[in-house]
């Protein structure tokens, strides 16, 4: 099946989006940029870079801004306006609309229009290596139905079949993804080449509604260039005296300078503009060296940015509400990466814009986000399918071992081995847990089952495999089985995911606010199996010992046995460590005379065997086996 | 197990519905195997091209800097500044940069930007180079800025 293309047909730049596994993604042209610039020669239909650069030597020819006519009456103000000022001829047509006349053949704007889709859909179809015939477009919010037909039947002449026409601001909206926020007002501030645009949206079901729009169709980041090379031409008059603005080459390497230090300005305070051999005086070399500070660019744009705050108040006042109603502001238009204009609009607001979304594609990746909805890609994606929580079971102490992490891609299975808690335990239960918190009690407990059956035997002995298997469709079956007897049990789960995405994000929410309660209490618990496994390795021990081992060593072990259990019944984590480590140390001891007294006795016989039990070690190797819970 | 017979008619009828089931999963198993492929393909241009529009993006920084020595030779006449010259454009050349010869011939936008109209004999002849124009094995590292010949239209008292 054929992709449909989201495409920002701008006035200076265009863009253009597709969803690729369920994401959008900004297709680069041939030239590798992410923008094309809105140029287009017409006669031999070139169109971006390699059109721009001939604009002077045919400036008849090479349209650009065609966006300013598109679906409009010659006879509109704003067309008379335009024709005055654009190199290109611009006449009536049928109808009274507006026309471009090249050596005497008519182009009409949707035509020129269609030649830039053409090149947005060639390259398009170069990248994903197939047919493109459908594309969302994206308007001004202000474009009337005479303009959004033209856009349209631009697209049908470049062989696009025009499935939606939408708003910029509501594709930019779709970009930074506000409409699965629930937000009800919203600001988009775009700030682009050549032109400004303010709109206020209002999302209501999910869709959302233009409340009102304004701008400045002749107010653009050009405008800002324009002020910097004109402070450089002064600048260097003012040091040299010699006037820069007739000479076409040093004008061409400030104008390239000023743009370059404008974009550093945007991250750094200060940029340097470095013009060696700009001009000639008096047969000698003249350098332009001078040091930018972001103060100073500011400075120079102000009134440029503050033009933009009329037409805001205006379409908030036709929007009937008050700066201060606004939910959220986002930000288009590569101006916006200004700090002062951040700041202005921030001030403006009274709040901080979002500025998540490169603004210079935004609109196009809107516009491909629309194209997937149409296309119902975008809820169709089949993601490969995850785990949404954690899966384990319950082991000693009430506690949580995940067996199969959250968000690990389904299908997936995982086994371990897990041991007894008590001497003779027959039968252990299995317990199977779906959350994130490390306490049994606070999970949810999806099923249970009793393996019986196992031979008694000390404690840890008992070697039992648990494995859990998630399939594809999310049902979990959890086996159990001695590795002695061979004996098994399972039990199988359907609705192991079945929770809903509501639950699902509480649940994760509940397990981040209680991180830090539930880390002490796991540490608490680790210290208390700890302390509890000692204790019976301890009394283990001291029984196996029997008279063997001094009197004065045995009852001091007995008193920290109970100091110990005292401490288990109340002490917190740390107490516990402490006592414990006390009571292995002279457990140790313990050890340590069993073996040299063994020596004395059977000095022959001693090397390389050693009896049952004489090293008291009991500290558990990460791997070893777990205590699982005991039934009794 | 003792009861086989029992459930062999049902037995059949679930075959046939497993059967076409298996079909699905093939088809859409070789789909993903092919989307695979396809990924894998597309990867490899990206990282290759991704690669080559860096070493663009890099190169293209040190034109300014040669740019500034052609300028600098007309009023420095060491042959030291030379040598210098030649190193740099020794450096470029190893990574397949080389300079576009323009001048004289016919404008061509795919390597060019016309930056200016001079008088002349014939139309659209690049007369002269403002900024070198460059190539990167056979792509445009950098379009040349030039100035272009206009036709001087006959004036009639001549």
């Amino acid at each position: 099946m054929s992709k449909t293309i989201g495409i920002d047909l701008g006035t200076t730049n265009s863009a253009v989006a597709v969803m690729e596994g369920g994401k959008p993604k900004i297709i680069h042209s041939k030239e590798g940029r992410n923008v094309i610039p809105s140029v287009v020669d017409v006669v031999s239909r070139v169109v971006g870079d390699v059109a721009k650069r001939q604009m002077i030597i045919k400036p008849k020819q090479v349209v650009f801004s065609v966006k300013r006519l598109v679906g409009r009456k010659f006879k509109d103000e704003s067309v008379q306006r335009d024709a005055k000022w654009l190199p290109y001829t611009v006449k009536e047509g049928r109808d009274g609309m507006a026309m471009i006349d090249v050596d005497g053949k008519n182009y009409t704007p949707q035509e020129v229009s269609a030649m830039i889709l053409k090149k947005i859909k060639d390259d398009a179809e170069e990248y994903l290596g197939d047919k493109v015939d459908k594309a969302v477009i994206t308007v001004p919010a202000y474009f009337d139905d005479a303009q959004r037909q033209a856009t349209k039947q631009a697209g049908e002449i470049a062989g696009l079949e025009v499935i939606r026409i939408i708003n910029e601001p509501t594709a930019a909206a779709l970009a930074y993804g506000l409409e699965k926020q629930n937000l009800h007002t919203i600001a988009v501030y775009d700030f682009g080449g050549g032109t400004f645009d303010i709109t206020v949206l209002e999302l209501g079901e999910g869709v959302f509604q233009v409340k009102a729009t304004n701008g400045d169709t002749h107010l653009g980041g050009d405008d800002f260039d324009k002020t910097l090379v004109d402070y450089l031409v002064t600048e260097f008059k003012k040091e040299n005296g010699i006037d820069l603005a007739n000479d076409m080459q040093a004008t061409q390497r400030l104008r390239d300078a000023a743009e370059k230090a404008k974009i550093e300005l945007s991250t750094s305070m200060e940029a340097e503009i470095n013009l060696p051999f700009i001009t000639v005086k008096d047969g000698q070399p003249q350098h332009f060296v001078t040091k930018l500070t972001r103060a100073k660019l500011e400075s120079l744009v102000e009134n440029l940015i503050d033009k933009s705050f009329k037409p805001v108040k205006d379409c908030i006042k036709d929007a009937k509400i008050e700066a201060g109603d606004i939910n959220e502001v986002i930000l288009v238009g590569g101006m916006t990466r200004m700090p002062k204009m951040r700041e202005k609009v921030k001030e403006f607001f009274g709040k901080e814009p979002n500025k998540s979304v490169n603004p210079d594609e935004a609109v196009a990746i809107g516009a491909a986000i629309q194209a997937g909805i149409l296309q119902g890609d975008v809820k169709d994606v089949v993601l490969l399918d995850v785990t949404p929580l954690t899966l384990g079971v319950e082991t000693l102490g009430s506690v949580t071992t995940p067996l199969i992490p959250r968000n690990t891609a389904i299908p997936t299975s995982k086994s371990e081995i897990f041991s007894t808690a008590a001497d003779n335990q027959t039968q252990v239960e299995i317990n199977i847990l779906q959350g994130e918190r490390p306490m049994a009690k606070d999970n949810k407990s999806l099923g249970r089952f009793i393996l019986e059956g196992i031979p008694p035997a000390p404690r840890g002995i008992p070697q039992i495999e648990v494995s859990f298997d998630l399939d594809a469709s999310g049902i979990l079956t959890v086996k159990a089985k001695d590795k002695a007897t061979g004996k098994e049990q399972s039990i199988k789960i359907t609705g192991s995911t079945g929770l809903t995405k509501d639950e699902i994000s509480k649940i994760r929410e509940e397990a981040e606010k209680h991180a830090e309660d539930d880390k002490k209490e796991t540490e608490k618990i680790e210290a208390r199996n700890k302390a509890d496994s000692l204790i019976y390795t301890a009394e283990k021990s001291l029984k196996d010992a029997g008279d063997k081992a001094p009197k004065e060593l045995k009852e001091e072990i007995e008193t920290k046995i109970k100091k110990v259990k005292e401490i288990l019944e109340k002490g917190d984590a740390v107490e516990i460590e402490t006592t414990t480590k006390e009571l292995s140390e002279s457990l140790q001891k313990v050890g340590q005379y069993m073996y040299e007294k063994k020596q004395q006795e059977e000095p022959a016989k001693s090397d390389g065997k050693t009896e049952k039990k004489e090293e008291p070690k009991n500290d558990r190797k990460k791997g070893d086996v777990e205590e699982g819970e005991v039934v009794n | 197990m003792d009861k086989q017979i029992k459930i062999k008619p049902v037995k059949e009828k679930i075959t046939a519905e497993v059967n076409q089931e298996a079909l699905e999963w093939k088809n859409k198993y070789l789909r993903a195997l092919a989307d695979y492929h396809n990924l894998e393909k597309r990867t490899f241009d990206q990282i290759n091209n991704g690669i080559f529009q860096f070493k663009k993006k890099f190169l293209s920084r040190f034109l300014t800097v040669l740019d500034n020595i052609d300028r600098a030779e007309v009023f420095i006449k060491d042959p030291g500044l030379k040598l210098v010259k030649d190193e740099l454009i020794k450096i470029l050349a190893e990574e397949q940069v080389k300079e576009l010869d323009l001048i004289g011939k016919r404008f061509d936008a795919g390597v060019a930007e016309c930056i200016a109209l001079v008088d002349g004999d014939d139309d659209g002849i690049v007369k002269e180079i403002v900024r070198k124009g460059y190539l990167i094995d056979s792509s445009l590292l950098r379009p040349a800025q030039v100035k272009v010949s206009k036709k001087k239209l006959p004036v009639a008292s001549n």
